[in-house]
């Protein structure tokens, strides 16, 4: 299980999901299902998510398929980001994945 | 001068500035006083603004100081994100407020100075103060008093960084405040003072530190 902290244009929302990475292309769809189209997404400490939201977490984490399933964890913007510091932030994640512009 | 777009809380923004950097202590200070403490910051190609925004990239840059100033130019987090691609954003640039702080709202101690009715002259300077110990402190940067006028009525207020708040003229918001007192140990020091306390008068028509 993964946790992650996704940008969007209205803020940060946190996520729990079973997919093996972040970086998953069914993961971006699942996101895309909500409305999420483009994204950055930091992966953050699923332990640190327990310890944040205690019986909360659990109950999501009751709700999640073993594979390949996502949850919404908390949408409250100002509350994700500022229950993170920038230490704990995973290396980001941008979808769509930047490309190389050809310069011509 | 430079575009950047300021990931919050609440969804990103668009600024323009003309700070050096979007690193700078006084930078992160504009956008305190605008209620972001925390923030990743990417630096957006000017090129680019402008040729998304046009004329109200223009009146916006018009409105900009040459040197460190701040301006926001689009509020609107979905329309910000979904204007530019990630190819044109920069590598982010994280606030360094809060770390450390994480699990922890930012409860940030709203200290706040009585109001201060002062005048200050061309160079910044107060020359007239409610709060006697104050004359002689400096505002930084300085700010160029109207034309045609000696000095200029001022009112703010400090918080406990010494940043001056709600202010009058708005454009003093996010400068420092530079004392130069005597009747306070704090107040004391000639270098950024940073009272961590609530100014208040006291019996003798001096302030101490509540």
């Amino acid at each position: 299980m993964k946790a992650a902290m996704v940008f969007t244009g209205s803020g940060p929302i946190l996520i729990l999901t079973s997919f093996e990475s972040i970086d998953h292309p069914t993961l971006a769809e699942k996101l895309g299902a909500r409305g999420i189209r483009k994204f950055v997404a930091y992966e953050v400490p699923v332990e640190k998510v327990k310890k944040q939201y205690g019986t909360r977490f659990s109950i999501i984490t009751g709700d999640l398929s073993q594979t390949d399933d996502l949850r919404v964890m908390d949408i409250d913007g100002h509350h994700v980001f500022n229950s993170f510091s920038f230490e704990e932030l995973g290396t980001p994640i941008y979808f769509p994945s930047p490309q190389k512009t050809a310069k011509a | 001068m430079k575009a950047a777009m300021v990931f919050t809380g609440s969804g990103p923004i668009l600024v323009l500035t003309t700070f050096e950097s979007l690193e700078t202590p006084e930078f992160i200070q504009r956008l305190a006083v605008r209620g972001i403490s925390k923030f990743i910051a990417y630096e957006v190609a000017l090129e680019t603004v402008q040729a998304r925004y046009g004329s109200r990239f223009s009146a916006i840059r018009r409105d900009l100081s040459q040197t460190d100033d701040l301006r926001v130019l689009d509020i609107d987090g979905h329309h910000v994100f979904n204007h530019f691609s990630f190819e044109e954003l920069g590598p982010p640039k994280y606030s360094p407020t809060l770390q450390g702080e994480a699990g922890h709202e930012a409860e940030e101690e709203k200290l706040e100075s009585e109001w201060v009715y002062a005048k200050i002259d061309e160079y910044g300077k107060m020359v007239e103060a409610s709060y006697i110990p104050m004359i002689g402190s400096q505002i930084h940067p300085s700010v160029l008093v109207e034309s045609g006028a000696s000095s200029n009525n001022v009112r703010f207020q400090i918080d406990d960084q010494g940043n001056i708040i709600n202010a009058f003229p708005q454009k003093l918001n996010g400068r420092k405040l530079i004392l130069h007192g005597k009747s306070s140990p704090a107040l004391g020091r000639t270098d950024t003072v940073m009272p961590s306390c609530t100014w208040k008068p006291d019996s003798s028509g001096d302030w101490m530190c509540a």
